[in-house]
């Protein structure tokens, strides 16, 4: 709180309150307290500093890096855990997509297993932003799907769909979002600032892809289970009360490396690159092989692609 | 082999890259520090200041976080891709450790001094003492087919020609070109490291970490444990606000049933 100077509040706290009010008709009850809990009292959930900061894309650099190591205290006070939280930009001629083989995938969930680690989920949910479907052949049928199966895969006449955000450059939960706590990034990756999400949760519902989770409650890690490698738009740990999605793990891909959920993935069925780059083994699945689009008719545009082989 | 699905859709590919590139352009032009909403045309027209005054995050001034980070040079010197090279491909792994904690692995030649080749084709060991718990069920291959009877620390191509057990790569590659062209092309076979070489060094899997030459059919996994996820119930009870999905069994911590997450 100390450390706090005029200029990271400002427009933005007031902004964000504004909203706050605003929004207290729209909003379900659980949201609304969740929202209102820092004007009554200030727990260690939810700090001053927190509260007032700016929306991330209003922080220059001094501001964002208080921030950081603002949260770094805060993860190790709560956590235990020392961890490092950067903030990583796109890169310039990035343009990210990802494909995913049906012919190939298994069904095995070691991709949502990495992606429950690399970002740090909640280990008693063992939620994940990936969600295998176990279909019948020749059927999309969601309803009649399985995601809990547990026996051994793949099974005779099912094949496997994992389901994960799509990146959509026509993003429904980006224009739901009654404060802006959502938006596309240059490279094509849709992020949440989860210090200025307000929990309404209509991204949520308006993301045909079920791709987004809600915090219901503060996520549980043991610390030595906490990946330190963290990034503020990405894997840090998110707040309760708030939501959070899939970022193709921005915070290793801005890097130049490989969404975990790819490395994991013991089948080789998944491709990520550059949409830029002609040679990419991403372009190369898209001109070379039968690509679809989940849910083309809705027209958002995804970044995701499933293929088969012939 | 999978029939195609109904509703998913097929795409064209050009289709796909005419929408992605001029976008690209579009934010490789952007001044740096605009405000994102004005990149995505339709958000903008969404979300008028008009529509929701004061509501609207960057609609009251610039942004001041960087559209774009650092550039990586065009022509940095690609990293490596290497090839994983499994053990089994140096010798036989025994089941006894050595000194270092490691398997014994011993060259085929301690045993095969180039005398029991004659008859390679016909014989099978399923069964036998030493190579234990090898079935043979790779279409109607024979030993043969891929071991050399003269020396088994060689393979051989159907032309005749000497494969080292190293190149294993090159034995596979011959009689599956749709796979190795994908393998090639970095849609079959997966990799670690690097999408961007320029950055890192890749490896990729050998094709008999997946496959057993033996027995190449790829095995079957037992899987991961779902994620406790409110999804599971939905259209048994998610109608509105306070949905009660059923408590699993491992949360037995006292939450509330709203504990899962969606
Ligand atoms: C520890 C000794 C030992 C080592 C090392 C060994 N083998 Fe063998 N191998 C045998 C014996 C003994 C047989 C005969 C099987 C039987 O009838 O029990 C055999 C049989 C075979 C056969 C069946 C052909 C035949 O003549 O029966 C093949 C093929 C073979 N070995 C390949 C290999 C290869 C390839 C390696 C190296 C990767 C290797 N072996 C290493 C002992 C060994
Ligand atoms: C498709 C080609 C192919 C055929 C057919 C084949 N092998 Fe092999 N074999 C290999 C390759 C490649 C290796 C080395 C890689 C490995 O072991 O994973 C190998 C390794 C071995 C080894 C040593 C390692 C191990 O896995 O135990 C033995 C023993 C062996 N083969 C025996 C046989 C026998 C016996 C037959 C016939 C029943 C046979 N192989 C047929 C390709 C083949
Ligand atoms: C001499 C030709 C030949 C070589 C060499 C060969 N294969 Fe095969 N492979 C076949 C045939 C034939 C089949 C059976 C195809 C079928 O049943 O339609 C097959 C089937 C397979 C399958 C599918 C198995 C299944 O049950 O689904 C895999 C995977 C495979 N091979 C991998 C390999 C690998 C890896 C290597 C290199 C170690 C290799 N093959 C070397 C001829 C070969
Ligand atoms: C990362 C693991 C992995 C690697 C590496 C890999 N494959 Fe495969 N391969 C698979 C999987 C998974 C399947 C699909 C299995 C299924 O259909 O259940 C497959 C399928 C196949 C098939 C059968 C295709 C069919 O239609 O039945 C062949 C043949 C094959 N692979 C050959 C190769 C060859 C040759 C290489 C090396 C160039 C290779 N694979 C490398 C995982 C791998």
């Amino acid at each position: 709180m100390s450390d706090t100077t005029p200029e990271e509040h400002g427009r933005g706290a007031v902004t964000r309150r504004t909203a706050v009010k605003a929004g207290t008709a729209l909003l379900g009850a659980g949201a609304f307290a969740r929202a209102m809990a820092p004007l009554t009292s200030f727990t260690k959930d939810i700090t001053i500093d927190e509260f007032l900061q700016k929306h991330y894309l209003e922080l220059d650099d001094a501001h964002l890096q208080k921030v950081l190591r603002r949260l770094e205290k805060e993860t190790k006070d709560e956590y235990g855990a020392d961890v490092q939280i950067s903030d990583v930009r796109p890169t310039p001629g990035v343009q990210f997509g990802y494909a995913l083989n049906l012919s190939v995938c298994t069904g095995c969930r070691r991709c949502a297993d990495a992606c429950h680690h690399e970002n740090n989920h909640d280990r008693r949910t063992n939620n994940s932003y990936i969600r295998v479907f176990e279909l019948s052949n020749g059927s999309l049928d969601f309803s009649e799907g399985s995601v809990d199966y547990d026996h051994t895969v793949p099974q005779p006449g099912k094949f496997y769909m994992p389901v994960q955000c799509h990146q959509c450059d026509e993003p429904p939960c980006v224009d739901v979002c009654p404060v802006q706590a959502t938006w596309k990034e240059a490279d094509g990756i849709v992020v949440v600032d989860y210090n200025w999400c307000i929990g309404c949760r209509y991204c949520e519902a308006a993301c045909p892809y079920h791709a987004r989770r809600f915090n219901w409650t503060k996520p549980e890690i043991p610390a030595e289970e906490i990946n330190t490698e963290q990034s503020y738009l990405s894997n840090r740990i998110r707040p309760q009360g708030v939501v959070e999605k899939c970022t193709f793990c921005l915070h290793r891909t801005r890097k130049g490396r490989l969404p975990a959920c790819l490395e994991a993935c013991p089948t080789g069925a998944r491709v990520f690159g550059n949409l830029l780059d002609p040679n990419s083994e991403i372009r190369r699945v898209l001109e070379t092989k039968r690509v679809y689009v989940l849910k083309e008719e809705l027209g958002l545009k995804p970044r995701f692609f499933y293929f088969f082989d012939e | 082999m999978i029939s195609v699905p109904g509703s998913l859709a097929c795409t064209d590919f050009a289709c796909t890259l005419n929408r992605i590139l001029p976008v690209a352009c579009r934010h490789r032009d952007a001044n740096i520090g605009r405000a994102p909403c004005s990149g995505i045309p339709l958000l903008s027209a969404l979300l008028t200041c008009a529509l929701l005054p004061g509501l609207v995050h960057g609609c009251n001034g610039p942004d001041v976080r960087t559209e774009w980070g650092e550039s990586v040079d065009e022509d940095a010197p690609l990293h490596e891709v290497t090839i994983h090279q499994p053990d089994s491909l140096t010798g036989l792994r025994a089941s006894t450790t050595g000194p270092d904690g490691n398997p014994v692995s011993l060259r085929c030649a301690t045993c095969h001094d180039g005398s029991p080749g004659a008859d390679l084709a016909r014989r099978r060991v399923e069964g036998d003492r030493m190579h234990a718990g090898l079935t043979m069920e790779h279409g109607e291959l024979q030993c043969a087919s891929c071991h050399s009877g003269d020396s088994l620390d060689q393979l051989h191509l159907a032309s005749g020609e000497p494969v080292e057990l190293v190149d294993a790569f090159t034995l596979c590659a011959q009689c599956h070109g749709p796979q190795t062209r994908d393998y090639n092309a970095g849609s079959h076979g997966g990799m670690n490291g690097y999408w961007d070489l320029r950055r890192g060094p890749r490896v990729r899997n050998h094709c008999i970490d997946c496959h057993d030459p033996h027995q190449p059919r790829y095995p079957d996994l037992v899987p991961m444990p779902a994620p406790r996820d409110r999804f599971l119930h939905r259209g048994r009870s998610d109608s509105a606000h306070g949905t009660h999905s059923e408590p699993t069994p491992s949360s037995n911590d006292g939450h509330s049933t709203d504990g899962g997450n969606r």
